[in-house]
């Protein structure tokens, strides 16, 4: 079981969230799959300068014992609070057009806004309820 | 193209987009070395070479993190401030189990959030991680006794108004050593004994403002996310 260390599971993850991101069609578990990729990318750095007999680097540890690589570890405190904050904006623009096309499948609100703009331009109301959601404004 | 083959195309092309990463990182070994991390540790006076490193080293790093931080706080709640209010944002239901846990976990987990703040220069911790365990617990007072009390409570104290004077009292403390003639990532305090609390009091004063910022940042984002969230 030499191989299952830190990259190959990173690795594995990425794939993951990789296969979730293009395939599922499901807006909310596209951003779960964002997060997974940003979790394997944490997952990597971390573990890359990592052997299993370093310690952690905080002093003092005595001159013999290696100490893991700080930098990879200073680096991934920024991406964790960046995926924090790109997660709370995109939900926020998910709720949004939940909100205005009351569904979380892209394909579907594609396919209402490709309608709404052929109903735009060709100025010809279809139906009340869908000629109201088109004159609705956008927030 | 079939979904099938579609979907073995992805996996594969992301499994060798991966391979060819590690291979390219993971073959370079070069611990480092002793005289790095104690150079490294007297100069800023931090023993935990992490904090040593973002708030030293890179210091510019963490604070254009801080201002994307902030501009997401702000995105968020410009958006969902458009949106009309849920009327009763306290819908869960009422548990003693949640109301007495809460009254005897919340001092605890404030205590845990502040020792991760001060002491995030000697352990593990930082004014990140110690921010986000205190609005844990500001999460869980607001699942016990409501939304309502908690902000009508935190919002006595100006504590929104803070939110935008955080990122500025940041930036001026980044940037202060150039009015005294230093370079800008020089320590702005004189760095004091090794392993105190007071050791390295430039990298404490940092944490304690992100762990402020961080903890106001997410209390309004769980605000605003309870407050906003609106009927489907």
């Amino acid at each position: 079981m030499g191989w299952l260390n830190g990259t190959t599971i990173a690795m594995i993850l990425f794939a993951i969230g990789t296969t979730a991101l293009i395939v599922r069609r499901d807006l909310v578990i596209k951003l779960l799959a964002l997060g997974l990729i940003n979790s394997s990318g944490i997952l990597f750095l971390i573990s890359i300068r990592f052997r299993p007999q370093m310690v952690a680097p905080i002093l003092p540890v005595p001159a013999w014992v290696p100490i893991a690589d700080p930098l990879p570890q200073a680096l991934v405190l920024s991406a964790i609070v960046i995926n924090f904050a790109i997660l709370a904006l995109s939900l926020v623009f998910v709720m949004l057009l939940v909100e205005r096309y009351h569904t979380t499948d892209c394909e579907r609100i594609e396919h209402a806004v490709d309608t709404e703009k052929a109903a735009q331009e060709s100025q010809a109301p279809e139906g009340d309820s869908q000629a109201s959601d088109a004159e609705r404004p956008h927030r | 193209m079939r979904r099938p083959v579609r979907t073995t195309l992805v996996v594969a092309l992301s499994l060798l987009v991966c391979g060819i990463v590690i291979f390219d990182l993971a073959v370079s070994e070069a611990p480092l070395r002793p005289d790095d991390s104690v150079l490294l540790a007297t100069k800023t006076g931090a023993s935990n070479l992490v904090s040593a490193i973002y708030l030293g080293a890179r210091l510019y790093d963490t604070l254009f993190e801080v201002l994307v931080f902030t501009v997401a706080v702000i995105g968020v709640c410009f958006y969902l401030s458009e949106r009309p209010s849920t009327a009763r944002p306290s819908a869960i239901p009422e548990s003693h189990v949640l109301q007495a846990s809460a009254q005897i976990l919340f001092p605890l987990i404030l205590l845990l959030g502040l020792y991760l703040t001060f002491f995030g220069h000697l352990s593990p911790g930082g004014g990140f991680s110690g921010g986000v365990v205190a609005a844990s617990g500001l999460l869980l007072c607001v699942m016990s006794i409501g939304l309502d009390t908690v902000y009508r409570r935190l919002s006595g104290a100006g504590i929104e108004r803070l939110e935008w004077a955080l990122p500025m009292l940041i930036v001026a403390v980044c940037v202060l050593p150039l009015a005294f003639g230093r370079s800008p990532l020089s320590n702005l305090l004189p760095v004091g004994r090794a392993r105190q609390v007071f050791g390295s009091p430039s990298i404490l004063l940092l944490n304690i403002l992100i762990g402020l910022k961080v903890l106001i940042g997410s209390w309004m984002v769980l605000h605003a996310f309870i407050r906003h969230r609106g009927e489907i």
